[in-house]
């Protein structure tokens, strides 16, 4: 045991107190030498990625690891700092048969380097783990000489009052606590002595206990398996005004719902309700689902559903319109739009409708592309162009523009122009567009808008590279 | 075929147009001329930078060039003005200077008022001085727009001089534009001209075009959609297209507006102000005054025979080139300088001359200097005079406000430096345009660190790890070789100052320069040159603050009356024994290292010696490889002779060896058969080649001259080499010799009077090449007394005291605290003055400082005097609060913490945080015990080892220097608390290690040590980062004891 000790923490084991409060009764104090509170911090070493099974990249992903882990041991985590987490550990130890075997266990789930430190008060342990003293101090008494020689730096307080500090010569935590209060408190101001006072345990210092971000999630288990689809919107009913309630809440809406549908002998379904905008009403998730629900091809009777909402979403509520729809010019499609695309999108599928967004490009196969809903930001922040496209253009394209036969005079001059056998007559033009030679899409085009002799029209241009080929790109209604 | 129309492109932006036009001026107008055009108007948006330019190259080529500007108004009217005469011109640069002065630098304001004051309507007769083209563009086809309003306003005002712009794009309007382009000029009565709005001279330009365009509004290029224009239509096109887009009558109009535009740069003619000449005087007679009263001073018993023979060829000469208010001015510039006690002195070519000496515009007088008064300004070579003034750098301020105050604004500015895009800026900028990949953009930026040339593709890309071959890399590598040299915009020139009799507006615009209180106007120094106007350069010289300075306190300390530069003893052998041995720290100009290593071989005896040490050491000589050579000659080791006797006559007093620039020219002369005009051209070509190009004729001409008069090959290659090294900097012996003077009167301060020249270059930081702990250890190292700053007894400048032998001892001032105000400083020597401080609250409250300044003052040590040691002198002051009205005494406390005594090491580094310098002991003799276990050696001990041994030696990184002769290699200086060390890393460790080379504060490096007649080097083989150990010094006191 004092090996493992040594292997975790630097000190030997302070008295442990298994055994002696095996024999003390229950309901005794802690021994009077223990602190009340025991604080374990949890500090990310400087490499945050060598934790190979902590997901590397951000300090917040790795934190909120560290505070799941955490959580397996107190419910009491608290976040200290973008990259440390706190246990407080005294309401444990019993769980676990004694500190010795829940310190194992904890190491066991820190692995190094991921520098650990048990303190009375949470300032001290963070301190301690921070200038990567493993260390185990469970009696106050003992505290006050572990930080004395601890460099202030790991206090983290602005260069300019360590710079202030150390033209007095005052280096270590030690020196610092040394020094008379009065003088101090005018030195560093009393928020500084306060933290001090908090550090040595001089003062209370609660901590606001860690809570994860709330989810919607709930199932829903019929009393006998039905494949009818009428009856499982009915059973979800509930569930969903129970949705509404929660988001109404927290004025919260939310663009992602996931309903799973488990089945006794096939893999469960999932469908998943996206909505252009965040939604929150009972009654529009029942609609969408009910257009959702009767394309979705069922396995089997269904044993049990599951709902889950995504992230929770600010939403903007509007009022609606004084006047319907048609009346005295009340605007008309604006506010139904959004339920109208949710209806086709649930029930076509999401990726079945898509918008056109107008694009600040002078290439015109690339002066619109498709934006998909729920709109992203980007999407969202469209800017209309700086200023309009040179002269008129058809309102849809030719995927890939078409060659025209060309019919060449004794010369080589381009004498006819023609368009499935019809001949096309140039009505004006050229509009001369060159533009994209920095991503390789390059376009060196005349266009001209000409009419075939039965009277359509047609968007034409000339390739002003080498081919000088021409091609019809769009017909105009 | 033959029935080409007649054109004239009368819209056509550079890119002085910043960011905007893509193409060089001269692009320009050489593809005008190779298209047939008539004629080419540069209408730059409100500017006219690059008109010179464009002149320069339209005279060559022949073709008629039109001056103009492209203007929007406040209300969007657009419009190009151009200029038919002499007054348009006027009133065109008095509109852009009325536009560019009313808004912020690089941009402009106009109003349709500002136009009506400024361009004159058409007179009676229809003839007139500017004619407006209108440029409504699209305007026409909205119908919401009030087009017709603007055209309306135009015409009713300048009627005949006034056309519409038609510029047909192939927008797939053209037609439309046209149409109502035609209707609207019928009503307003006015005709139409066709214009190209040209942005580049060919359609190749488009990618550097749409680059520039995004760059200007900070996005990509992908981001930039309609921003950037739909096609290249706008550059100059062949005549044949033009006939087919534009009707034949207005491509006519162009050949005729241009036929009314007479205007030619070269009718400038530029008049030095008058008023410095007063009633019943000319010119010639005042300044001819001026000199023989100059002359009485400088010589009391009357000139000498050759200095009188030498004034009258010299007055001969300025009379008759007229040049002699430009004389007039700098006397009067100097006079005033003078007048406030600010110390100044001329160089350049007219600067060393009999008149200039007797004005007092320099110091150097023929008796001291005959050689140099042979040449003056040369006739023949019709070359400006020139003479920069020095002055005191941190009083030159002072001399531009008098000039501008004097003259006033509207006659008297700055010329202007254009700012180019370099290589790295050019990647830069493109790199965000095209939005390439972070990794390759550091990648780029690494590969040209420290790279200089003409084009990018001497950078060894292949080693940086880019594939020049990757699209994306060749697309941008491409466009950063046409970016380089593209003007980025105007700034300030030094101090060259234009001055004019009449408004300076109408000879060229003026506009708002970045610093508040200053304008530039928006030609350069070479345009200035190429127009023969004359500029007077007002430039600030640290070492003359630091002169009159030290002249002040020898005075002071030893009651007697000032020195002058004039009255310094002129030859004291002992001074030159001191700079024999190299013991010139804090010497002008033979301070720096190269320097240093010359003056032990070059051996100076007499002042022309330090005139050509001076100049020896510059990229010139060094890069023609004449250093060397002359340093045998010196030595007697190699026989003094000349290729032939013309060549003696020019070199006879560099010892047969070329070194200063004007002998350089002379030998084209008479050894390659230049024309003195020639030779004159070669100069500028020199100056401007790096940013312009154009030496390769010369060259060739050079060589082939030197062949036929039978130079050998090699001394001709020599020669241009050495042509090539001058374009960095070239060297006239007229500058050096003005240089020489105040190297000589330095060092001689430096020998006589120690303690005060420290205390000088102290007191007149930040200048020269040593920082303030360099040159205290070089002054104590002579046995001066220094004494630390003590709220006690500093001033705030550094002052003597009367040391322990009498002699005068360096007590340091306030201003050596780094973070205390000047102000602060100020208060404390007021309130000492009054009654000396007992205590530092006394002092706070007198002094009337702030906690903070107490801190600065108690970590710099100057509050020894009140507390036991450093620590409790800061525990004192970090609890100071000013005094309360009511009561006073509120703010005192009893208890005094036992602090811990300062250790040597902490007090060392205290030392070096507020001041820089310590006067305690070195920090390396502190690390000096590790350091010796890690067996590194100590400067001192070098001076034992063989040349060629294997040595480690470690220390403060004191100068890093990448000279440009240099190939690459680093100088390093380590300084430890033995002396110095010299260190050379080349090119291939130096990359390798470039993060140490950068960065390290102390550094150690393992090596060969070079020992080449006195002087040391260590050749490193590795280097290496020992900052840490300051740090564990610095912050872990403990650990160390």
């Amino acid at each position: 045991m004092n090996s493992l000790q040594s292997l975790l923490f630097d000190p030997p084991a302070p008295a442990v107190p298994a055994r002696a409060r095996r024999a003390a009764p229950p309901t005794a104090l802690p021994e009077p030498r223990e602190a009340r509170e025991l604080w374990l911090a949890v500090q990310l070493g400087g490499a945050a990625g060598a934790v190979d099974d902590l997901p590397g990249e951000a300090f917040p992903a790795a934190l909120a690891v560290l505070v799941k882990r955490g959580q397996a041991f107190t419910p009491r985590v608290a976040v200290e700092s973008s990259d440390a987490v706190l246990l407080e550990l005294a309401g444990s130890r019993r769980l676990f048969g004694g500190l010795e075997q829940l310190l194992r266990a904890l190491r066991a789930a820190f692995p190094r380097p991921l520098q650990l430190a048990l303190a009375p008060t949470p300032l001290a342990a963070v301190l301690l783990a921070r200038a990567g003293r493993n260390c185990c101090i469970t009696s106050p008494a003992r505290l006050m000489g572990r930080l004395a020689p601890l460099p202030l730096v790991h206090l983290r307080w602005p260069e300019e009052e360590l710079a202030r500090l150390g033209g007095m010569g005052i280096v270590t935590l030690g020196e610092l606590l040394r020094l008379p209060r009065a003088g101090l408190a005018r030195r560093i101001g009393p928020e500084r002595l306060d933290e001090l006072d908090r550090l040595t345990g001089g003062r209370p210092d609660p901590r606001v206990r860690f809570a994860p971000a709330p989810r919607f999630h709930e199932c829903i288990d019929p009393d006998h398996e039905t494949i009818d689809r009428e009856r499982l919107l009915a059973l979800l009913g509930p569930a969903l005004a129970r949705l509404e309630e929660f988001l109404r809440e927290r004025q919260r809406g939310v663009v992602a719902l996931r309903l799973r549908l488990h089945h006794r002998r096939a893999m469960p379904v999932c469908c998943i309700l996206r909505c252009v905008v965040p939604e929150y009403r009972a009654a529009r998730f029942a609609a969408l689902l009910a257009a959702r629900l009767e394309s979705l091809a069922l396995a089997g009777p269904v044993r049990r559903m599951e709902l889950a909402a995504g992230r929770l979403r600010r939403f903007l509520a509007a009022s609606a319109p004084l006047w319907a729809p048609g009346e005295h010019g009340g605007g008309a499609m604006a506010a139904q739009a959004p339920e109208f695309l949710q209806t086709l999108m649930a029930r076509l599928g999401e990726r079945a409708v898509h918008g056109v967004a107008q694009v600040d490009e002078h290439r015109p196969e690339r002066e619109s592309r498709e934006v998909w809903f729920p709109l992203s930001v980007a999407a969202a922040r469209v800017v209309p162009p700086a200023s309009p496209a040179g002269a008129a253009r058809p309102l849809g394209l030719l995927a890939v523009p078409r060659p025209l036969a060309v019919i060449r005079d004794g010369a080589g001059r381009v004498s006819r122009l023609l368009l499935q056998g019809q001949e096309l007559t140039l009505l004006s033009g050229p509009e001369r567009i060159e533009s994209g030679w920095w991503d390789g899409g390059e376009v060196v085009r005349d266009y001209y808008l000409a009419r075939t002799a039965d009277g359509a029209r047609w968007w034409i241009f000339r390739e002003g590279a080498a081919t000088r080929g021409w091609f019809v790109h769009g017909c105009f209604a | 075929m033959a029935a080409l129309p007649e054109y004239a492109e009368l819209h056509a932006l550079s890119n002085f147009s910043f960011l905007r036009g893509a193409s060089h001026a001269a692009e320009l107008v050489g593809h005008a001329h190779e298209l047939g055009y008539r004629a080419l108007a540069l209408t730059d948006e409100c500017s006219v930078a690059g008109v010179v330019r464009a002149h320069a190259a339209a005279k060559e080529a022949g073709l008629p060039f039109i001056v103009g500007a492209e203007f929007t108004l406040e209300c969007g009217l657009q419009l190009v003005v151009l200029a038919a005469t002499r007054r348009g011109y006027g009133q065109l640069c008095q509109l852009i200077t009325r536009g560019r002065r009313a808004a912020p630098k690089g941009a402009y304001r106009l109003t349709r008022a500002d136009l009506a004051g400024c361009i004159a309507p058409p007179a009676a007769d229809g003839t007139a001085d500017c004619l407006l083209l209108w440029r409504p563009g699209e305007l026409l086809l909205d119908a919401a727009a009030d087009g017709l309003a603007q055209g309306e306003w135009l015409a009713a005002r300048h009627g005949g001089a006034l056309w519409l712009g038609v510029a047909l794009l192939r927008s797939g309007r053209d037609a439309a534009l046209l149409a109502a382009a035609l209707a609207v000029a019928a009503r307003l009565g006015i005709r139409c001209v066709a214009c190209g709005d040209v942005h580049m001279h060919e359609a190749a330009r488009r990618p550097l075009q749409d680059a520039l365009a995004a760059i200007r509004h900070r996005v990509t290029l992908r981001e930039a959609g309609r921003r950037l224009f739909a096609n290249g239509e706008r550059h100059l096109r062949p005549r044949a297209e033009l006939a087919r887009l534009y009707p034949p009558e207005l491509l006519a109009e162009t050949a005729a507006i241009a036929a009314r535009c007479r205007f030619s740069l070269d009718e400038l003619r530029y008049e030095y102000p008058r008023e410095l000449v007063p009633e019943g005087h000319t010119p010639a007679s005042w300044l001819r005054q001026l000199v023989e009263e100059g002359a009485t001073v400088r010589w009391p018993e009357g000139p000498p025979p050759r200095a009188r023979t030498l004034i009258e060829k010299e007055l001969d000469l300025i009379a008759a080139l007229r040049y002699e208010p430009f004389f007039l001015t700098v006397h009067d510039v100097v006079r005033f300088a003078r007048g406030r006690g600010i110390l100044c002195q001329g160089r350049g070519s007219a600067a060393n001359s009999v008149v200039c000496y007797c004005l007092g515009v320099t110091a150097t007088g023929p008796d001291r200097l005959e050689m140099l008064f042979e040449r003056f300004i040369s006739k023949e070579r019709d070359e400006p005079p020139d003479i920069d003034v020095d002055f005191e750098h941190e009083r030159r301020e002072e001399v531009i406000q008098y000039i501008y105050g004097k003259y006033g604004r509207d006659r008297a500015a700055l010329a202007a430096t254009v700012i180019t895009y370099g290589a790295r800026s050019a990647l830069r900028d493109l790199v965000r345009a095209l939005d390439i990949d972070p990794a390759a953009a550091r990648a780029l930026v690494h590969a040209t660190r420290g790279w200089r040339g003409h084009s990018l593709r001497t950078v060894r890309w292949d080693e940086a790890g880019i594939d020049t071959g990757e699209p994306a890399m060749a697309r941008l590598l491409e466009l950063a070789e046409l970016l380089v040299n593209v003007p980025r915009h105007l700034s300030q020139h030094v101090g060259g100052f234009v001055i004019s009799e009449g408004p300076l507006a109408e000879l060229v615009p003026v506009e708002n320069a970045a610093m508040a209180d200053r304008t530039v106007i928006q030609w350069d120094k070479d345009d200035l040159e190429d127009l023969r106007l004359l500029k007077v350069d007002v430039l600030g010289l640290g070492m003359l603050t630091a002169i009159r300075k030290c002249f002040g306190l020898v005075a002071d300390f030893h009651r007697e009356e000032p020195l002058t530069i004039a009255t310094v003893p002129a030859e004291d052998p002992a001074v030159y024994r001191m700079i024999s041995r190299a013991d010139t720290i804090g010497v002008f100009q033979i301070e720096s290292r190269a320097q240093m290593s010359m003056l032990p071989r070059l051996k100076p005896e007499k002042y022309y010696d330090l005139v050509i040490e001076v100049a020896i050491v510059r990229p010139g000589p060094i890069q023609g490889d004449m250093v060397h050579p002359y340093l045998r000659r010196r030595a007697g080791i190699e026989d003094v002779t000349y290729p032939s006797d013309a060549v003696r006559g020019v070199l006879g007093r560099t010892l047969g060896v070329p070194i200063f620039q004007e002998q350089v020219m002379k030998l084209a002369e008479v050894a390659a058969g230049f024309t003195p005009g020639e030779a004159d051209q070669l100069r500028r070509a020199m100056a401007a080649w790096k940013r312009r190009g154009g030496i390769e004729r010369f060259e060739q001409k050079l060589l082939a001259g030197m062949r036929e008069r039978n130079y050998t090959e090699e001394f001709a290659q020599r020669i241009l080499a050495q042509i090539r090294g001058f374009s960095d900097y070239g060297f006239p012996e007229a500058h050096a010799a003005s240089f020489a003077l105040l190297a000589w009167v330095s060092a001689w301060l430096k020998h006589h009077h120690p303690a005060a020249f420290t205390a000088a270059l102290l007191n007149s930081q930040p200048m020269g090449f040593y920082q303030p702990a360099q040159l205290l250890r070089d002054v104590r190292a002579h046995g001066v007394a220094v004494l630390p700053v003590d709220v006690r007894a500093s001033d705030v400048d550094c002052t003597l005291e009367a040391g322990e032998g009498g002699g005068p001892a360096l007590r340091l001032g306030l201003r050596c605290v780094h973070s205390l105000t000047a102000a602060a400083g100020e208060r404390i020597v007021a309130a000492r003055r009054a009654a000396p401080f007992d205590s530092f609250r006394d002092l706070g409250n007198r002094a009337r400082l702030a906690r903070r300044d107490l801190e600065v003052l108690a970590a710099a040590g100057a509050l020894a005097g009140f507390d036991e040691h450093r620590h409790l002198a800061f525990w004192s002051v970090a609890g100071y609060l000013p005094p309360l009205p009511a009561a006073p005494d509120a703010a005192q406390e009893a208890a005094r913490p036992l602090l811990r005594v300062p250790t040597e090491a902490e007090d060392v580094f205290a030392d070096y945080r507020a001041l820089g310098f310590t006067l305690g002991r070195h920090p390396l003799a502190l690390l000096r015990g590790r350091l010796a276990a890690a067996r590194i050696l100590a400067a001192g001990q070098l001076d034992a080892m063989a040349s060629g041994s294997q040595v480690r030696v470690a220390g403060l990184v004191t100068a890093r220097q990448r000279p440009a002769t240099s190939s690459g290699v680093t100088f390093v200086t380590l300084e430890d608390e033995s002396g110095q060390v010299n260190v050379l890393v080349w090119r291939r460790l130096g990359e390798k290690r470039n993060d140490v080379l950068v960065n390290a504060r102390l550094m150690e490096v393992r090596g060969e040590l070079q020992r080449e007649s006195d002087v040391t080097h260590v050749i490193a083989r590795d280097i290496a980062d020992r900052t840490p150990l300051i740090g564990a010094l610095h912050f872990g006191g403990h650990d160390f004891h």
